[in-house]
């Protein structure tokens, strides 16, 4: 309370349209170290910490971007699982239309596609947003200090909060068409995990390199189109691909994690242990060299901006 | 009183892509031809705790790369600096703000961002809102929002801030005069709980009511630090000093041309003023047309190079149309009302939208006492003001 009686005592001034201080209590002389900072960018560990103290930011910029999503739309978040509702249905129009069943056998086509799409939905909107994040959020990386690795965390977390809305009626409507729910469910966190992990290496990869080189704006869109079509998202891989091709089409993550997502709740056949393998490599391979990519391009990212 | 914050050695230097116009051959384009520009040179300081530092420089002498690094914007190219408690920047008013979102939602955005935990906004949010003035509005879309009240909002957001240290660049320029005066007071109020701030401005006035130190900064080096007032009295000197060069020899110019000013001179005569700047043309090699519409002014500037008035051919109504060689451009203009003093003058050139010739302290315009007519007294430009104007006063009574 002493702060606010001297700034009274200086001469008459209203004091009680000014900002009054209470409850913040300035440190004592001393009480707080003095840091040092140099060009070096702080440790791996350091920043680590860094972001867990800007958690709270991070929470708020996503729910910034879920609010500014919705905001003045009639239908809200009904969008969430109206697109891959719609796609679903066109994709079983034309799969009918060329005689082609691309599900194994015992299985109905609608709840394969439904969740390779509302899966496939999440990954490629949270890529295609955190490819921009840092240049869409520019106005404040160049205006205020935080750790900038939070932004390509934004778009994978917020798209897990759509996730989880989508997935209350598609979970209702597949135990509602007769679908037994087994012990499996029990690996679909483990799994989402995994999805968010190959969204996070690759938001890393984009967002940083997109902040220097704005060619990645025009790539991804394209490459999401192109892994819609390469990765059984709306088939399943061996009911498509021929096995010459099998070696290489396994190593893809997405078509693993999506061949798990199938297992857990659709009680499909489970990927094969090589698929798996190399996919869990190559994602933990991604995700390192994005760290480090990332770490990289911080000490210039404003600069170069 | 401590350090609070202490830079050894800062420096920051960028690297620039050399411009086209330099680089000869072709194949130099495609090698990484850049040039390293120093923003920052071996800046030293020592800032203690309680202190509101002025910091003044010249357009591009680094004062706000200074406040990025010390805020952690951009990294240190060499060197180190300590920062003992909590620091805020204040590079822009409203930092953060979404367009869609609400003042409320706003407030809490623009706060973390900032710096403040969610308790701390959540226990100033009435008084944000009461210091802003838009209570009313508060649940609208800031889109919706005038851009005054953008700006209330945005400042009321900063003057919450509970932090050690405030770096402020250039924020106080906005607003209506009456929260001007408010956000003065508030940063008065700030410094008397002994928080530190840094502070970036053009506004001398505000700066030598508000600051207790001063540093200059001229192209990235620290030339001076002491008291607020010395310090704006060296950054005066220090821009005068350009006009002991002469004109053809400056290399402080913006554009490439075709025409630029030779020489400057006045002459003027009772009741009016002249102005003449010499030109001519310097791109031989460049295809010459007929004849080409110039745009020129003359910006006359206080001492703090603050803009004062424009000469300008387009405010004028007349066509200037030049062709190669050397010519002289004249203006002339009723006496201007102005205190005794001298006044630097910038030149202005455009030429078909492209900057030809720009130049700070070209000239210094030399103003003559003048005494107000009524009475013969002489203003002084530092107490009065630079305006001199005559006027008439009268007692009308009110009781009656």
């Amino acid at each position: 309370m002493s702060q606010l009686a001297s700034s009274e005592a200086r001469s008459g001034k209203d004091a009680d349209s000014l900002p009054d201080s209470s409850g913040a209590s300035l440190p004592a002389e001393n009480s707080s170290e003095m840091r040092f900072y140099t060009a070096d960018p702080p440790t791996l560990w350091q920043q680590a910490r860094q972001g867990y103290d800007y958690r709270s930011l991070l929470w708020t910029l996503c729910s910034r971007d879920l609010r500014v999503h919705y905001r003045q739309t009639l239908l809200g978040v009904v969008w969430i699982l109206l697109r891959p509702l719609i796609l679903t249905f066109a994709f079983l129009i034309v799969f009918r239309g060329v005689g082609a069943n691309p599900v194994e056998t015992g299985q109905a086509y609608l709840p394969v596609a439904l969740i390779g799409l509302v899966v496939w939905q999440y990954f490629a909107g949270a890529t295609a947003t955190a490819a921009n994040a840092i240049t869409n959020n520019e106005h404040i990386v160049t205006k205020v200090f935080f750790p900038r690795f939070i932004l390509a965390l934004v778009a994978p977390l917020t798209g897990l909060i759509e996730l989880a809305i989508a997935a209350v009626p598609i979970l209702i409507l597949i135990v509602a068409s007769g679908y037994e729910v087994s012990i499996r469910v029990l690996f679909l966190p483990c799994v989402t995990v995994w999805l968010w992990l190959i969204t996070v290496s690759l938001t890393l990869w984009l967002s940083a390199a997109n902040a220097i080189y704005r060619d990645i704006r025009h790539v991804v869109p394209f490459a999401l189109q192109l892994g819609l079509i390469v990765s059984p998202v709306v088939y399943q891989s061996h009911m498509a691909i021929s096995t010459k091709f099998r070696t290489v089409y396994d190593a893809n993550p997405i078509a693993a994690v999506l061949g798990w997502f199938r297992w857990c709740l659709l009680c499909t056949t489970a990927p094969s242990v090589e698929s798996t393998l190399a996919s869990l490599i190559l994602t933990a391979m991604m995700t390192v060299g994005g760290v480090l990519f990332f770490r990289r391009v911080d000490r210039v990212l404003v600069d170069r901006l | 009183m401590s350090d609070v914050i202490i830079c050894q050695k800062v420096s920051k230097s960028y690297q620039l892509r050399a411009s086209v116009a330099k680089d000869k051959t072709r194949r130099s384009r495609w090698r990484n031809a850049t040039e390293t520009f120093w923003a920052l040179r071996d800046i030293d300081m020592r800032i203690k705790q309680g202190q509101i530092v002025g910091i003044v420089g010249q357009n591009g002498s680094g004062k706000s790369t200074l406040l990025k690094v010390l805020s952690r914007i951009t990294y240190p190219t060499s060197g180190r600096f300590g920062i003992r408690g909590r620091i805020a920047s204040l590079l822009e008013v409203g930092t953060g703000f979404h367009p869609e979102l609400s003042g409320r939602e706003n407030i809490y955005l623009s706060g973390m961002l900032l710096g403040m935990t969610r308790g701390e906004i959540r226990r100033t949010f009435d008084q944000i809102v009461d210091f802003s003035g838009i209570e009313p509005f508060i649940d609208t879309p800031v889109k919706r929002y005038s851009s005054g009240m953008r700006v209330r909002l945005g400042f009321s957001v900063a003057a919450h801030l509970r932090s050690d240290v405030l770096l402020v660049d250039e924020v106080l320029a906005v607003g209506d005069l009456a929260f001007q005066d408010k956000c003065l007071r508030s940063i008065e109020g700030l410094q008397a709980s002994g928080r530190t701030i840094l502070f970036v401005s053009h506004q001398t006035a505000a700066m030598r009511s508000i600051c207790d130190a001063g540093v200059v900064l001229s192209e990235g080096r620290l030339s001076f630090s002491g008291s607020i007032e010395a310090a704006l009295e060296e950054y005066r000197s220090s821009l005068r000093s350009a006009l002991v060069k002469p004109l053809s020899r400056r290399s402080d110019r913006v554009g490439n041309g075709p025409f630029r000013v030779r020489a400057v001179r006045s002459d003027p005569s009772i009741g009016e003023g002249k102005l003449l700047a010499d030109v001519e043309w310097i791109n031989p090699s460049t295809s010459m047309r007929k004849e080409y519409d110039l745009k020129f002014a003359f910006l006359i500037c206080d001492q703090y190079g603050q803009r004062l008035c424009t000469l300008y051919n387009e405010f004028a109504g007349n066509r200037l149309s030049a062709s190669d060689g050397k010519f002289t451009v004249a203006c002339r203009y009723p006496t201007l009302p102005l205190v005794a003093g001298r006044y630097p003058v910038d030149i202005w050139i455009e030429v078909d939208g492209q900057i030809s010739d720009g130049l700070k302290y070209a000239f210094e315009l030399d103003q003559p006492q003048t005494a107000v007519r009524a009475s013969g007294r002489m203003p002084v430009a530092s107490k009065h003001g630079p305006i001199l104007w005559e006027s008439s006063f009268k007692l009308v009574r009110s009781d009656s």
